[in-house]
């Protein structure tokens, strides 16, 4: 019964609960340029670099929903672009990238990025206002930045999360 | 993506087609998603208590470290400005309550009436994409999905998810967020078209004073209405039905946008905003919105460019009052 919670099928929700509550009590109360860090951007997007494309992608899809369900925007959305982005960043998984702190650190940087920006895209096209505006340039920059100084201990968690009990190489 | 296996490609998409399957069902108000929502804000409360309590001596560390000298400024700013309106806000007080009085013996109904729930703001906008705020109130107070929130100075916005013991605010800077509006000022000048020069009685308002015009394609005009901060009631002379609109958000920071006003309107750099209260409205009419700092003729359009600055800090709140306000209960009710 208890080996279920060595299990990422537990560990992923836990953590995307425990993240969710942080980001949307604590960070997201801690402005720099008007906007604030994202942790949940930050795991999922770390998930895809340690998981690779398949974990990578439902890891995503349940930080996603956890977010959503926190949030009073269109249910869906976060999901809908965070699985995607885990797989993308999930493609990129090697055993160079695995090995090269600076390159992890790139990639989380443009995939935040680019996740944010994704989001605006999307979000506006299912009918938000006021989404995709330039209040969004010092957001994504800011997501990005602090996404990037954080790869370190990110991918730690979601190695422990999501290769828990998996002895295989990654 | 050639060498991406089947089975992850399809996993892909049917994550994907499930997120859009869930988007059109959320878009079309299923109740079973604000189900969820709402057992989820209420599992994870202790959570967020936890994390609360943990994380406010960091955030006023944080705040401490990156806003001391803007709110040393601020401070010395707002104490000249109490200072200031301390007479103003006794003679506004004896008005308010003599219209209240005036109200209630017609049969009027007032906003100090309104029974209302004081609650704590519990956590501020929970992403950068998402004004709303969290309080520490519920359906055990008689709080329902669409009730007003206020502080002493003026809306804040309405109440959009309820659990037995925490409601979600959606603030007014949302972009979802409309409230219908009036413009609260001073008579019209003599400059002024002649459609919105109806109006003779003198006008009551508790809005703070107009802070100073900047950057304005309008004249500004001068009131001669006393001022006070406290109380949370207007009343207004009798004025021209187009100079009503629509304030909706604009994001975290930004002046609201007043929507739908008729060129013709009549309306000048530092007028005040009220809710309009109009038929089936979910807020009641006088609660303060803020005041105009922007009015732009367009060239060609039939509406005024009008920005408002919320008279409330929306990113300060700590302490809030639901009005036990049921729109459509008041409107059944008449």
């Amino acid at each position: 019964m208890l080996a279920v919670l060595h299990t990422p099928w537990f560990r992923v929700p836990a953590l995307a609960v425990l993240v969710v509550t942080l980001q949307t009590v604590v960070v997201s109360q801690v402005h720099f340029l008007g906007a604030s860090a994202d942790l949940v951007v930050l795991c999922a997007v770390a998930g895809g670099l340690v998981g690779g494309p398949q974990r990578g992608t439902v890891n995503g899809f349940a930080f996603g929903i956890v977010y959503d369900l926190a949030l009073t925007t269109p249910f869906g959305l976060w999901p809908l672009v965070l699985c995607v982005a885990g797989f993308i960043v999930g493609l990129t998984r090697n055993e160079a990238i695995r090995d090269n702190r600076w390159l992890q650190m790139a990639i989380v940087f443009v995939a935040s990025g680019t996740v944010m920006v994704a989001y605006a895209v999307v979000a506006t096209v299912f009918g938000s206002e006021a989404v995709l505006t330039l209040s969004l340039i010092p957001t994504t920059l800011v997501v990005a930045v602090v996404s990037a100084a954080l790869t370190r201990p990110a991918v730690r968690v979601m190695r422990f999360t999501l290769l828990a009990g998996d002895r295989r190489p990654v | 993506m050639a060498s991406v296996p089947v089975g992850r490609r399809r996993l892909l998409i049917l994550l994907v087609v499930t997120a859009l399957v869930l988007l059109t069902f959320d878009q079309r108000g299923n109740r079973v998603i604000d189900g969820f929502r709402s057992a989820f804000i209420t599992v994870t409360a202790p959570l967020r208590t936890v994390a609360r309590v943990v994380a406010t001596p960091v955030q006023n560390a944080w705040y401490g470290l990156t806003s001391f000298d803007e709110l040393k400024r601020e401070n010395d700013e707002l104490r000249d400005r109490v200072e200031a309106q301390d007479g103003a806000a006794i003679a506004a007080e004896a008005v308010v309550y003599e219209n209240s009085e005036l109200k209630s013996e017609l049969g009027l109904p007032t906003l100090s009436g309104i029974e209302r729930v004081k609650a704590e703001v519990v956590s501020g906008a929970p992403s950068n994409f998402d004004q709303t705020i969290t309080i520490n109130q519920g359906e055990r107070r008689g709080i329902k999905v669409g009730m007003p929130v206020i502080t002493s100075g003026g809306l804040v916005g309405r109440v959009e998810q309820v659990t037995a013991r925490q409601s979600v605010v959606r603030l007014l800077s949302d972009p979802e967020s409309t409230v219908g509006v009036r413009f609260a000022s001073s008579p019209c000048s003599t400059s002024a078209p002649a459609s919105t020069t109806t109006t003779t009685s003198p006008t009551t308002t508790t809005l703070p004073p107009a802070p100073p015009a900047g950057g304005s394609t309008a004249p500004a005009t001068a009131s001669t209405a006393p001022t006070a901060v406290a109380a949370a009631t207007v009343d207004t002379a009798p004025r021209s039905d187009t100079e009503l609109g629509q304030v909706r958000g604009r994001g975290r920071g930004k002046p609201l946008e007043v929507e739908q006003v008729n060129a013709e309107a009549c309306i000048a750099v530092g007028d005040g905003v009220i809710t309009a209260g109009v038929t089936e409205s979910l807020f009641p009419r006088g609660i303060p919105v803020g005041r105009v700092n922007l009015v732009e003729r367009r060239p060609g359009s039939l509406d005024l460019l009008v920005r408002v600055d919320p008279v409330v800090d929306l990113q300060r709140l700590s302490i809030v009052q639901v009005l036990l306000y049921d729109g459509d209960a008041a409107f059944a009710g008449s």
